[in-house]
């Protein structure tokens, strides 16, 4: 890392104008991840807002009270929750170096992931079967928005995780790997929180009266 | 005709102000074979008052990014997306899209990203460099 350079108040000596020494950031990669992570938060929040302006505009269709099944949308907060756990088991048995045990929890995390987006497939089909579809009116535009949105990002997620079980199981847990395994769990957390707000806000308050 | 004899070598000829004009024209690769260090706006012109010394030995080599082709194929496939959504050309849309994800992906598996250019190399540009701002001094 770099030296402090000497100051010019110091007197007559001259300042230094160049490192002698090789000038490397540590963790550059963490730094930039953690400033996508913000950028895709200010697009949740963007979708928030809009869900709160328009929410509880019906457009004298059903309401959320009416549409939601909030013992399904438990399961699947359930299927996500226990998701990030696994992969926090994973974590773990990445430090440790083992490599076999590793994908296994990396597996288990992607079923967890993978059954998530069947329930809410699921879920999303029988909305529009019902009739209660994103042009139904404001609620399900912004609904279908901000809820599709999340559930396009387990599914990059999943297809990132699967990608990085190939490259694990191919060069071990070389750095590279570690790395990207550290940024993948951000991310797959990340989503975890922006769950924990939709079913906050769009699911237990949109049941309310 | 006098192109020869009137090209800058230099990299300086209008007494610039900062650290662009610092390294030779065109520049090397690695723009700098030190990392500088700035106390001022105008770098280059503080460096030049306080009498700095350009750095003629004690080359260390220099850590660089490897050339990828991946970004420029992404953005190119990324034009036939966007002329795919324009006109409704949805089988194209979806094929460009999934062309995106397979060749982001196809890239993740090129973990040589890196390279570094040996101080020697370093040391080589460098001395010719020296000697091109004897001659024109």
């Amino acid at each position: 890392m770099a030296h402090t350079p000497a100051q010019s108040a110091a007197g007559a000596e001259t300042p230094v104008f160049y490192l002698k020494e090789d000038h490397h950031p540590e963790n550059g990669t963490s730094l930039g991840f953690w400033l996508y992570l913000m950028s895709d938060c200010l697009i949740f929040a963007t979708l928030f807002a809009t869900y709160a302006v328009v929410g509880r505009n019906y457009a004298a269709g059903p309401s959320g009270a009416d549409l939601f099944d909030l013992k399904l949308v438990a399961i699947n907060t359930a299927f996500l929750l226990f998701s990030s756990i696994t992969y926090g088991f994973a974590m773990l048995e990445m430090e440790k170096q083992k490599v076999k045990t590793t994908l296994i929890w990396l597996g288990i995390t992607g079923l967890f992931g993978l059954a998530f987006l069947a329930v809410e497939l699921y879920e999303f089909h029988h909305l529009i079967e019902e009739g209660a579809g994103p042009q139904r009116s404001a609620f399900l535009s912004a609904f279908f928005a901000l809820v599709g949105t999340h559930g396009l990002h387990v599914t990059f997620g999943v297809i990132w995780l699967v990608t990085l079980m190939f490259q694990v199981a191919k060069h071990g847990l070389i750095a590279a790997n570690k790395r990207r395994l550290m940024c993948l769990s951000m991310f797959w957390h990340f989503l975890d929180v922006i769950w924990i707000g939709v079913f906050t806000f769009v699911y237990l308050m949109g049941t309310l009266p | 005709m006098k192109r020869d004899q009137l090209r800058d070598v230099t990299g300086d000829p209008y007494h610039g102000r900062t650290l662009e004009w610092s390294t030779s024209s065109p520049p090397p690769a690695y723009n700098f074979a030190f990392t500088p260090v700035v106390h001022d706006v105008d770098a280059w012109a503080d460096m030049k008052k306080r009498g700095y010394d350009r750095p003629k030995e004690g080359f260390i080599p220099i850590h660089m990014p490897k050339n990828t082709g991946a970004g420029v194929i992404i953005s190119a496939i990324s034009v036939v997306l966007g002329f795919a959504l324009v006109w409704h050309i949805w089988w194209l849309a979806a094929l460009s899209m999934l062309a995106i994800i397979a060749v982001s992906i196809a890239h993740t598996f090129n973990y040589n990203r890196e390279y570094y250019i040996p101080a020697s190399d370093v040391s080589t540009v460098e001395a010719e460099r020296t000697k091109l701002l004897a001659e024109q001094a």
